[in-house]
């Protein structure tokens, strides 16, 4: 799922002064990337990116001053002709005679900021991606445990919304519970989150829906965390071999991010809060270099010796 | 505001290093993987290529996608060779050409005799982009060091500073026995990402290390669990402990808001006074969560205001 925002939402975001093409302003951004046309200019179009939002820097629009004034003409007409969402002029540039003709023309947004090139980029990179960071949501609880973010999954009535209640009262807390927003802010960054209607909300069999924050205070509850480990909770099967030594390490995927997995078998008697806040602690030592395993290994071979 | 803290220094990587981590293929100018990278800024030559070199982003790494290879070979054999010649003079710091394109042998040539090297990925070129950008954004982080403590307190990041025999190492073990996390003692490295984000670390040395005074120094994650550090934390809160003046007026209000600058975040700052018989590990905690809340939109003095002006 791809979120969409406007010409005009940046317009509000950054302050952009509106040249020309008003009209255009409700055109939906769809790529987070940006573009500063370069070949476009010498009339070369072939893989034109018009999906972008395309940035004029100092480099540019000295390009376009080095022509005469018909090919300036015909150069800005072919590409505002291609309508891509938007055009920003940096630096506060002026004299952009015939942008501003075409530009309102074809209703293709013109916006103008004092800022230098590379650091609006960077903002607006930095906020597109945000904003349209691709996103699904899953059946699941997360939450964060120690400083690590845990996605719990597991089927309806395992007991996903207990066991984070259950974490919640050792002091860690809650991000979303029954519908977990996933967002993929880099490439190797899942982020989790709630869906605003679900914000500080557990909902428990026989109890109700319960506001945690009203509950438990402030401390029980943040807006978002990145996720570390992905958890499955599974009925205990008798025919199943558990793997208790963790040979075999495991990964989920979501939106093209790689996440640790564990999966916990659930059977009475056993206190899953207290293995989930294992599984967290044991997440960070193994990201510091340290593998128990390995170590008993290690220690057996001596014996061997 | 009430203070700008700079000091911040850039960082550097090596062309050789790139080379490394993304797995690229050296297609020529070997003699320069030596050649230093100080900008996260990545660099499509558009017009370079047409023989207009005005503000030449010399800093830059350079890629070579479709729509320029595209370009490159619209040009007669002739052309092609000159442009590439005067586009690879200017030197930029290395070249990368990306989903592993062929055909451009005298491009090699021309860099291997000009000294910049020519590298090749077999990824997409908007992919590619994505993961160096934001390797470069991590590895070139400008940073700064900071005495004081960091702590991670119900999910906030918090800079505890104040003079050196203030007790910030003491009440950070506070903290760490209510069940929240050190990042770093003494020493705290900051880190700017991205226009936003001002992340905290260690700097590997003081790793799980409190020093306490008469103690000595102690492992957290020994003494504690593997719950009681980690690495890193994005910092919300910068927090001064100072000692009681009692000819100074304290805010109990916190009618002004104050904020601190490292780098380039601003950062919410507030000063605890330290006086015998206040807990501070306490304070530090529900200043925490206040900010929690002032996030969420709730200001307790906006709303005590209101009561009042509902009695009038």
């Amino acid at each position: 799922m791809l979120k969409k925002i406007t010409v005009h939402d940046l317009v509000h975001k950054f302050q952009f002064e509106v040249v020309a093409g008003e009209k255009g302003l409700s055109q939906p951004l769809e790529c987070d990337d940006l573009h500063r046309p370069g070949l476009e200019f010498t009339g070369f179009f072939r893989f034109f990116p018009n999906e972008r939002i395309q940035v004029l820097g100092k480099q540019e629009i000295s390009y376009l001053h080095s022509l005469t004034k018909k090919e300036r003409e015909e150069r800005i007409k072919g590409i505002v002709k291609k309508h891509p969402p938007c055009f920003i002029i940096t630096r506060g540039q002026q004299e952009l005679d015939y942008f501003e003709k075409f530009c309102s023309q074809e209703e293709i947004p013109l916006l103008r900021t004092n800022e230098k090139t590379t650091k609006i980029m960077s903002k607006l990179n930095n906020y597109l991606e945000k904003e349209l960071a691709e996103e699904i949501g899953i059946h699941a609880v997360c939450l964060n445990v120690f400083g690590v973010g845990i996605l719990l999954r597991g089927d309806s009535g395992i007991g996903k919304s207990e066991l984070a209640l259950s974490l919640i009262e050792r002091g860690h807390r809650l991000i979303s519970d029954d519908m977990v927003n996933l967002k993929r802010i880099d490439p190797e960054t899942l982020m989790g989150t709630h869906n605003d209607n679900n914000r500080h909300f557990l909902a428990l069999r026989g109890i109700g829906l319960i506001d945690i924050i009203r509950l438990y205070g402030t401390g029980s509850f943040q807006e978002e965390t990145k996720v570390d480990l992905d958890i499955l909770l599974s009925p205990w099967d008798e025919k199943t071999y558990y793997d208790a030594i963790g040979y075999e390490k495991k990964k989920s995927k979501y939106l093209d991010v790689e996440v640790d997995h564990v999966e916990i078998p659930i059977r009475p008697g056993r206190d899953i809060a207290a293995l989930v806040e294992v599984a967290a602690k044991n997440w960070r030592l193994g990201q510091q270099g340290y593998n128990a395993l390995e170590e008993f290994e290690e220690r057996t071979a001596e014996g061997f010796k | 505001m009430q203070a700008i803290k700079r000091g911040d220094k850039m960082k550097k990587i090596t062309v050789e290093q790139l080379v490394k981590r993304f797995s690229l293929e050296v297609l020529g100018g070997e003699s320069a993987l030596v050649n230093e990278i100080e900008s996260e800024d990545l660099h499509r030559p558009g017009l370079e290529l047409t023989g207009f070199f005005d503000f030449f982003p010399f800093e830059r790494i350079h890629l070579l996608g479709k729509q320029e290879f595209s370009y490159i070979f619209s040009l007669c054999e002739e052309e092609r060779r000159m442009r590439m010649r005067e586009y690879i003079e200017q030197k930029p710091p290395c070249v990368i050409i990306t989903r592993g394109q062929e055909g451009l042998e005298n491009l090699a040539l021309v860099c291997e005799s000009e000294g910049v090297p020519l590298l090749r990925t077999t990824e997409k070129t908007t992919e590619f982009m994505g993961k160096l950008h934001t390797h470069l954004r991590k590895e070139l982080a400008r940073e700064m060091g900071v005495h004081g403590v960091c702590v991670n307190v119900f999910g906030v990041g918090i800079l505890i500073r104040g003079t050196s025999g203030i007790g910030k190492s003491e009440v950070a073990l506070e903290l760490i026995k209510k069940g929240h996390r050190l990042i770093s003692d003494d020493l705290v490295i900051l880190k700017q990402i991205g226009p936003e984000a001002l992340i905290a670390t260690h700097n590997g040395n003081n790793r799980d290390f409190l020093a306490l005074r008469g103690v000595g120094l102690v492992d957290i994650t020994r003494l504690y669990g593997s719950g009681a550090c980690q690495d890193e934390t994005k910092v919300n809160m910068d927090l001064l402990l100072s000692p009681w003046d009692p000819d100074r007026y304290y805010d109990a209000m916190g009618v002004e808001k104050k904020t601190v600058q490292y780098i380039d975040t601003k950062v919410e700052h507030i000063e605890i006074p330290i006086r015998p018989g206040r807990d501070i590990s306490t304070l530090i905690e529900v200043a925490a969560k206040n900010w929690r809340l002032e996030q969420n939109g709730y200001d307790a003095l906006v709303e005590f205001n209101e009561r009042l002006k509902d009695q009038w």
